[in-house]
């Protein structure tokens, strides 16, 4: 860690922000990994990310609430995201896709499903806050950092489905078809890759990681509430324009940076000011390396 | 007066105003392609600023935290809120356009809009944070001494000129060839780039006109309902008026002004008197959120040019110097 | 890299002929891919000059360099004497270079005599300030510019479908558009990318007449074309480009014996 230099009175401070930091970074980077692969086959982003981890997060609640294990119920609300995701781009995305609608218009519709899903979250769970039944978390002294059992989990989680992404791009007919979908669809479709197939199970898998995020997410924060996905919504968009468009490594990588990143800043500055930052640096790779800034040459 | 009456003349002043609102996001979204999701904190800003410049200093006032504080008479806090408003847009544009995907327009307005409204929350001292201002004073009623109803009705034709001066604008705007430039851009960016034209200036000259609408509005509305706060400029709020602009029609500006009549004004009252529910009064405002986005999307479904579709240009009739050439289309046809 | 000021394809030293464009020793990569590779080619004045070359030569690629859609990497464009490498298109296309697209590109919700409107340069009501200050003026040009959008889509056999919504057209209509629309700007060089792809004999034959009639007004042109029977018809200069660079120039004939081009088109380079 070269974060010393940032305080040269006490920087143990802020050596246990940037664990807090490896925290965020996980969350943001399942949700970016997914968010960034489908904004690489579709072409277009989902701007109802934020109501993804929200609604993955009631899912689990639901299920918690009688009685299930919260890691189970992490699981159960990853796939009712996924199932919510695919049923969506078939209703509702994949039709206007057919009729050819600009992406103007596709940004629109994703920004109407945006508020129609917040609202619907909103109706159905109310306004209040709501809790899982979870087991104390126990603090771990692990040299430099100090992070919970719960914590340890999360930052496990993340690197469990980094490897699993990683494993099925690479190797699986699937990932690779994928990944021919983001570089070139075009070509991919004339290659005879089932497109429609592979753009379902791209929202299936980036609802499924959406689903898993928000779960965590409401683990480390502690509590839900209707519009707690929405408001970590750009930080995830800053992780994936940091990464580079239809980047899944650009996004780990603009994950972990914005998540230490922002801790760091929240020790140094004042917590208030952690989306601050995280909108700075997005201001910043948009004015000034708008293909990421890990990337060589993005989808610019 | 009576009830009935002072309640159609507090709906035409606000629809007024809305048409206000409508317009600008329709120059910078119907005409020149401009996605600002960003669009109601510019309005927000206009009403901020007009309400800071127009209430005294605030330590005369209990409770109430703000800058300025100038207790400038009607229309200078106006007029500033939309300057304001205005380069504040240029601000974001400046981030917002500078790069052609339009995803990224969206992304950086999107987070402009979440980082103002938190900012602007959070940061009592500005604009008396959540709370918000109130008791801005209403133009000029002390000095014209009217009654109650009297000064509506004045009101209602102070926001009345402002609509008509801003529809003329518009209108003209439109019909220039400025407007055709910002709509080649809105067809084709590259293609409008390749015949000389400045798209950057260009979108950002539509994006500071756009923003000025929207401070005038907000200025308006905070002189007419004297108070404001984060609660009345949400990220649905931008929704309202897109529906707005997509379910009349964008481009056509009686069709925005129809489309702002139907969603803003007619829906939002209609659903205002219905019963609420015990302790939930989240509801209401949600079930209309919903409704709203449903009627969007089904718009851009099965009507996406709206109920009023965009005019086709008009020019004046030109005699051709040769007879018409018919030899041609022959062949074209083949093509 | 050495810029030597004549580059190897300038013009034979005896020829009076003017260079309108030279592109000179220009290298363009794309991530890992080189696309074009220390390529370098002069464009005469008032000449037709054609881009001919296998599919991946690079042609597409240099139209969008000259047109300034790529940022230049390496090498540099003079225009009229003027360096035009590294300004952004607009800057370029105002100094009177314009470029058609291979794909046409109309505006489609827009008429087709409205997209004619579009490209004359310097239009008064493009500032919004004389729009409101100086309507009459503004209302002035418009009538003459629509006058001469009236007469250029007669010349074009488009002047009957002059209110019909530019999306509308057929494939061949857009092509005659296309051309006509990027004649409005008055340029003194025009880049046509491709424009005969995809359209039927008889049509292509108009076109090439239009291209002529270009040049009998003092217009240079240089086209990617891929028929090369219009090509040797119309085209005085004929440029070989593959593999990101420039194989051969001269005339269609001269072209047509050289062992390399040969080569690069038949040995599937």
């Amino acid at each position: 860690m070269t974060m010393m230099h940032f305080n040269p009175f006490n920087p143990f401070i802020y050596l246990n922000a940037a664990g807090f930091g490896l925290v965020t970074a996980s969350i943001l980077a399942l949700c970016a990994i997914g968010l960034t692969l489908q904004f690489g086959v579709t072409n277009y982003i989902n701007f109802a990310i934020g109501s993804f981890l929200t609604i993955g997060a009631y899912f689990a609640w639901m299920v918690n609430s009688h009685g299930l294990n919260i890691w189970l119920a992490m699981i159960v609300g990853g796939l009712g995201t996924a199932v919510l995701a695919v049923i969506l781009n078939m209703g509702i995305m994949q039709q206007f896709v057919r009729r050819n609608y600009p992406v103007l218009f596709m940004l629109i519709v994703m920004f109407g499903l945006a508020l129609i899903l917040q609202n619907v979250t909103l109706a159905i769970w109310g306004s209040d806050f709501k809790r899982y039944t979870i087991a104390t978390p126990h603090q771990f002294n692990l040299g430099i950092f100090k992070l919970t059992d719960q914590q340890l989990v999360i930052i496990g989680v993340a690197l469990v489905i980094m490897l699993g992404v990683h494993l099925l791009l690479t190797y699986t007919k699937i990932g690779k078809a994928m990944r021919a979908m983001s570089d070139n669809p075009t070509l991919a479709r004339n290659c005879g890759i089932d497109t429609n197939l592979v753009t379902n199970i791209t929202w299936a898998l980036s609802g499924f990681l959406a689903g898993l995020a928000g779960v965590v997410l409401a683990i480390n924060i502690t509590t839900i509430q209707p519009s707690f996905g929405d408001d970590f919504q750009f930080v995830i968009f800053a992780a994936v324009i940091v990464g580079g468009i239809g980047r899944p490594y650009g996004a780990i990588a603009g994950a972990a940076l914005i998540g230490i990143v922002t801790e760091v800043s929240a020790a140094l500055i004042n917590s208030s000011y952690k989306n601050d930052v995280a909108f700075a640096i997005l201001v910043l790779v948009l004015l000034f390396r708008p293909q990421g800034i890990f990337a060589t040459e993005g989808k610019a | 007066m009576d009830r009935t009456l002072l309640y159609l003349i507090s709906l035409a002043t606000i629809f007024f105003i809305y048409n206000i609102l409508s317009w600008g996001l329709n120059i910078q979204f119907g005409m020149t392609g401009i996605l600002n999701f960003a669009y109601i904190i510019f309005m927000a800003i206009g009403a901020y600023i007009a309400g800071s410049f127009a209430l005294p200093k605030a330590t005369e006032i209990a409770g109430q935290t703000y800058v300025f504080g100038f207790s400038l008479p009607f229309p200078i806090p106006l007029i500033m809120g939309g300057i304001v408003a205005s380069a504040f847009g240029l601000l974001v544009g400046f981030v917002a356009l500078k790069r052609l995907r339009s995803d990224y327009m969206a992304i950086a307005t999107v987070s402009v809009a979440a980082i103002t409204y938190d900012f602007i929350g959070n940061y009592t001292p500005l604009f008396n944070g959540w709370d918000g201002l109130a008791g801005v004073p209403a133009p000029l009623q002390t000095a014209l001494g009217l009654s109650y109803s009297n000064y509506q009705l004045f009101f209602l034709a102070v926001c009345f000129a402002f609509m008509v001066f801003f529809f003329f604008l518009t209108q003209r705007i439109n019909h220039s060839p400025f407007g055709r430039t910002l709509r080649s851009i809105r067809e084709d960016i590259d293609v409008s780039e390749a015949f000389g034209k400045d798209t950057f200036r260009y979108r950002m000259i539509a994006m500071a006109i756009g923003c000025f609408y929207a401070g005038v509005g907000g200025a308006l509305l905070i002189e007419y309902i004297s108070a404001l706060n984060p609660g009345g400029w949400t990220t649905g709020e931008t929704f309202v008026l897109f529906a707005a602009l997509i379910i009349g029609g964008s481009g056509n500006n009686w069709g925005v002004a129809f489309g702002t009549l139907l969603v803003p004004i007619v829906f939002q009252e209609a659903t205002r008197y219905l019963p609420q529910f015990p302790n939930s009064d989240y509801i209401i405002p949600a079930l209309r959120n919903i409704i709203v986005g449903s009627l969007l999307i089904i718009t851009l479904w099965f009507r996406p040019q709206g109920i009023f579709p965009e005019r086709k240009a008009e020019f004046p009739s030109v005699p051709l110097a040769e007879p018409e050439n018919k030899q041609e289309e022959a062949d074209v046809a083949l093509g | 890299m050495s810029h030597s000021v004549e580059t190897p394809t300038s013009a034979p030293p005896h020829s009076a002929v003017a260079t309108i464009l030279r592109v000179d020793h220009v290298t363009h990569a794309f991530g890992g891919y080189v696309a074009i590779n220390d390529c370098s080619l002069d464009v005469h004045t008032g000449k037709i000059t054609a881009l001919i070359g296998p599919n991946g030569a690079g042609k597409s690629t240099l139209i969008n360099l000259i047109a300034g859609f790529y940022p230049i990497q390496q090498g540099s464009i003079t225009f009229n004497g003027q360096s035009i490498g590294g300004l952004p298109p607009y800057r370029i296309a105002q100094q009177g270079l314009i470029r058609t697209f291979q794909i046409s590109r109309d505006y489609g919700a827009m008429t087709v005599l409205e997209n004619l409107m579009v490209p004359p340069r310097n239009q008064l009501g493009e500032n919004l300030v004389n729009v409101i200050f100086q309507p009459r003026k503004v209302a002035q040009q418009e009538k003459e510019l629509v006058g001469k959008a009236l007469e250029m889509l007669n010349t074009f056999g488009l002047y009957e479908k002059r209110e019909e919504y530019a999306r509308n057209l057929s494939g061949g209509q857009k092509r005659l558009l296309e051309m006509s629309r990027a004649l409005m700007s008055d340029p003194t060089l025009l880049l046509l990318d491709e424009p005969m792809a995809g359209v039927n004999p008889a049509l292509a034959q108009r076109l090439a007449q239009h291209i002529l009639d270009l040049r009998g007004k003092g217009l240079t042109v240089l086209m990617v074309e891929h028929n090369l029977g219009i090509v040797d018809q119309i085209c005085e200069e004929v440029i070989v480009m593959a593999n990101g660079t420039t194989l051969a120039r001269g005339t269609m004939e001269e072209i047509r014996a050289h062992p390399e081009v040969i080569t690069a088109y038949l040995g599937g380079a």
